[in-house]
C-alpha cells in the first residue's frame, strides 16, 4: 500500500514536471486564448518535450538518472509555481447546482481513474510491454543509452511515450514506467470535456468525458503500457487548437495543433496516419482561403516534432518507415508480419466494411478485445449527423473518422488501434445522444436507458477487470506467485535468471523479456533476424553474429528445434512453463517445456 | 411600369416569398422529423445488436 501512495505521488509529481516544462517552453512560445485549453496545452507540450529530451540524451549516451533527476524535479518546482499562479482566478464548479445525473457521471468518472491508478500499480503482466513498450525502455535504462533493438521490428516504431515510459524507470522502477500512459489518457479525458464544455457546454462535456473515459476497454488500454492512449491525447488536443483557429482565428492555435499532429506522429505510425488525417480535416475546414502560411504554419511545428524518429529509422536502416512501408525484412518475416497484421477482424471485402459497425456492436472479440469497447461511440455519434446543430463540423469530424477507419479496415482490424479515433467520436456521440433526447420522449427514453444501461455494464466488466490486480497491489499476493498467474512461460524466465549468468546470452522468443535479467537476444518477432525457414548456414550465422551461447525454446516448435539441430548443441534443462490465454478470465494453455541449451560445448 | 402594376408585382413577390417560405418550413420540419425517425430506429438496432453481444459474453460463446 505506501508503495501504491508512492507511485501516485510520483504519477502526480510528474504530471507537474511536464506542466512546469510545458510552461517554460510556452513562455515565448504561441499561446491560445482559452484558458483552460492554455493549461492543456502546457501539459501537453512538456510531455512531448520530455520525450524528446530523453531520446536525445539517450542517443547522446548519457542516460543516467541523476540529470534525468535535475531536470524532472525543477520542471515540477516549475509545475508548482505556475499552478498556484494558475489557480486563485479559476473558478471551482459548485457542484449543488449540478443536476443528479451530471454529479452521477462525474463521480463515475473519478471511480475510473481510482481503478486505473489501482491497476497500473500492479507488476507489469501485458504481453506487448512485456516484450517491448517496457522491455526496450529498461535496456534502454540498463545501458544508459539509446541503440538500435535489432531483435524486435516493432522497436523502429516512432517511440515517444516509451520515451515517457523510460522516464518512469530513471525516476523508479517499471510500474513508475506504466503510470505514462496512464497520464496521457487522463490529459485525454480533460481535452475532451474541455472542449466539448466550449462547444457545448457542461451536460455534453460530462456526456463525452463518460463515454471516453468509462469503459473497460480503455481501462484495458491506459494501465497495459499501450500508445494509443497517447495518440488519443495528441489528437484531442490538436482538434481542440484547430478549433481554435478555424473559429477564433487565432494562429498560436494552428501551431500548437501541429505540434499535436507532430506528437502523435512520433508516437506510433498510425499516429501519422491520424496527423495526416487531423491535415486533411484542416484543408476543408479553411477551404479557399488555404494559403502557403497556414500550410507551413501547421506542417513544420508537426514535422519538427515528429521527424527525429523518422530519420533515426532512415539513418538505421535507409527505410523512414521501416519495417511497414517499402520493405526491408527478409520475405518470410514480411509474410509473418502481414498475416499477422491481417489476422484480425472478419474480413476485408467491401462487404465486411458495410457490415462493420454491425460486427463492432455485436460481434467484436475478433478485433482483438473489441467485445469491451463502449458501444456509445457507434449508437450514438451516427445521430449527430442527422440532429446536431453543428451540421458542418459533424460532417468534416466524420469524413476525417471515415479515413482513418478506411485505412485501419484495410491494415489492421484491431480495435486499439481505434483509440485514437474516441475523443472525437465521443463529442460526436454526446452531441448526438443530446440532440435526440431534446427530440422527443422515444429519444429521451432510448437516450437514458442506453447510456445507463452501457455504462453500467461497463462499469461491471472493469471492476471484474480490475480486482484481478487487488491482492498484488494490496500486498495480500507476492509479485511472484501474480507474475506466475499472469505472465506466459514466467517460470521459464526465472528458471533462465537462476542459472544463467551475465557473460551468457540466450536466444529465446518468450515473450516475457521484461523480466529476463540476463544477455539476451530473440530471433526476431517475426523471424526477422533468423526466419523459421532458414537452414543450418543462417543458423550457425545468427548465433556467432549475436554472440549465442544459450537457446531457450519451446518444446512444440518444431522449426526451431530443427534448426538447434544444426549446432553443436546441448540440451542442459527441460522446464515446465504454460501460457496465460486470458489474464482476465485466468485462462491458461497447456503446460509445456522449454528446452535450454548450452551452444559449443560451453557450460 | 403603372404604379399600381408596381404595387401588384410587389405584392405577387412577398406572397411568393412567404409561401415558399412556408414550404421550405415544411420542408425542415419534414427533414428533421425524418432524421429523427432514422437516429431512433437506428438508436434501437445498435442497442440490440450490443445487447445480443453482452447476452453471448455473459453465456461464455462471444
Amino acid at each position: 500500500v505506501p508503495e501504491f501512495v508512492a507511485h501516485v505521488a510520483l504519477a502526480v509529481v510528474t504530471f507537474l514536471a511536464w506542466f512546469g516544462l510545458g510552461s517554460v517552453v510556452l513562455v515565448r512560445g504561441p499561446r491560445v486564448g482559452d484558458v483552460l485549453l492554455d493549461l492543456l496545452n502546457r501539459v501537453g507540450i512538456g510531455a512531448i518535450c520530455f520525450a524528446l529530451l530523453t531520446f536525445a540524451t539517450g542517443w547522446g549516451r548519457v542516460l543516467y538518472p541523476v540529470p534525468y533527476l535535475i531536470l524532472f524535479t525543477s520542471a515540477a518546482v516549475v509545475g508548482v509555481t505556475a499552478v498556484a499562479r494558475a489557480l486563485p482566478p479559476a473558478q471551482f464548479p459548485r457542484l449543488r447546482t449540478w443536476a443528479r445525473w451530471e454529479r452521477a457521471l462525474l463521480a463515475l468518472i473519478f471511480l475510473y481513474i481510482a481503478l486505473d491508478l489501482f491497476v497500473t500499480a500492479a507488476p507489469i503482466s501485458s504481453p506487448d510491454a512485456l516484450l517491448y513498450h517496457a522491455a526496450n525502455p529498461a535496456l534502454f535504462e540498463q545501458h544508459h543509452r539509446i541503440f538500435e533493438v535489432t531483435s524486435n521490428s516493432s522497436s523502429y516504431e516512432p517511440f515517444s511515450v516509451e520515451m515517457l515510459v523510460l522516464d518512469g524507470f530513471l525516476l523508479w522502477d517499471s510500474v513508475q514506467g506504466a503510470f505514462a500512459p496512464l497520464l496521457l489518457a487522463i490529459l485525454a479525458v480533460a481535452a475532451v470535456a474541455g472542449f466539448t464544455y466550449r462547444v457545448a457546454g457542461r451536460s455534453a462535456a460530462l456526456l463525452a468525458a463518460a463515454i471516453f473515459f468509462a469503459q473497460p476497454f480503455l481501462v484495458w488500454e491506459a494501465t497495459s503500457v499501450f500508445i494509443e492512449s497517447g495518440l488519443a491525447c495528441a489528437v484531442a488536443l490538436s482538434i481542440w487548437n484547430l478549433y481554435r483557429f478555424v473559429r477564433h482565428g487565432e494562429r498560436a492555435g494552428l501551431v500548437l495543433a501541429g505540434v499535436f499532429a507532430g506528437g502523435a506522429a512520433g508516437m506510433k505510425y498510425l499516429g501519422l496516419v491520424a496527423a495526416l488525417g487531423l491535415a486533411a480535416a484542416l484543408v476543408i475546414l479553411v477551404g479557399k482561403r488555404m494559403n502557403f502560411r497556414t500550410a507551413l504554419a501547421f506542417g513544420l511545428p508537426a514535422l519538427v516534432v515528429a521527424l527525429p524518429w523518422y530519420v533515426k529509422n532512415a539513418l538505421l536502416t535507409g527505410n523512414p518507415f521501416y519495417p511497414h512501408v517499402f520493405g526491408g525484412l527478409n520475405p518470410s518475416a514480411a509474410h509473418e508480419l502481414d498475416s499477422a497484421m491481417r489476422a484480425f477482424g472478419h474480413g476485408h471485402g467491401p462487404l465486411d466494411f458495410l457490415l462493420l459497425p454491425a460486427r463492432l456492436l455485436g460481434d467484436a472479440k475478433s478485433f482483438d478485445a473489441g467485445e469491451f469497447l463502449s458501444p456509445l461511440f457507434l449508437i450514438f455519434a451516427p445521430t449527430a449527423l442527422l440532429l446536431s446543430q453543428h451540421r458542418r463540423l459533424v460532417l468534416v469530424a466524420w469524413t476525417g473518422v471515415f479515413c482513418f477507419v478506411a485505412v485501419w479496415f484495410l491494415t489492421t482490424q484491431q480495435a486499439r488501434f481505434l483509440v485514437p479515433l474516441m475523443p472525437v467520436l465521443a463529442v460526436l456521440a454526446a452531441l448526438g445522444a443530446l440532440a435526440l433526447a431534446a427530440r422527443g420522449r422515444v429519444g429521451r427514453v432510448l437516450v437514458v436507458s442506453g447510456i445507463a444501461g452501457a455504462l453500467a455494464v461497463g462499469l461491471g466488466a472493469s471492476i471484474v477487470y480490475a480486482a484481478q490486480f487487488a491482492p498484488v497491489v494490496v500486498g495480500a499476493q507476492s509479485r511472484d506467485r501474480f507474475l506466475e498467474e499472469k505472465v506466459s512461460d514466467y517460470d521459464g524466465v526465472e528458471w533462465l535468471n537462476r542459472r544463467l549468468g551475465p557473460n551468457q546470452k540466450v536466444a529465446t522468443d518468450i515473450w516475457a523479456l521484461l523480466y529476463l535479467k540476463v544477455p539476451y537476444t530473440t530471433f526476431g518477432t517475426m523471424g526477422d533476424l533468423l526466419p523459421l525457414d532458414a537452414g543450418p548456414r543462417a543458423t550457425r550465422s545468427f548465433v556467432t553474429r549475436e554472440g549465442v551461447t544459450r537457446i531457450a525454446i519451446l518444446d512444440t516448435d518444431v522449426d526451431r528445434k530443427r534448426q538447434v539441430g544444426y549446432l553443436d548443441a546441448r540440451l542442459i534443462g527441460r522446464v515446465p512453463v504454460r501460457s496465460v490465454k486470458s489474464r482476465t478470465r485466468g485462462e491458461f494453455g497447456p503446460r509445456q517445456d522449454m528446452l535450454v541449451y548450452a551452444i559449443g560445448g560451453t557450460s | 411600369m403603372r404604379m399600381s402594376d408596381a404595387l401588384a408585382s410587389e405584392t405577387d413577390r412577398v406572397r411568393d416569398t412567404s409561401s415558399a417560405k412556408r414550404v421550405s418550413e415544411a420542408e425542415g420540419r419534414r427533414h428533421r422529423r425524418v432524421g429523427y425517425i432514422l437516429a431512433v430506429t437506428w438508436v434501437i438496432v445498435a442497442l440490440s445488436l450490443y445487447a445480443f453481444q453482452m447476452v453471448r459474453l455473459a453465456a461464455g460463446r462471444a
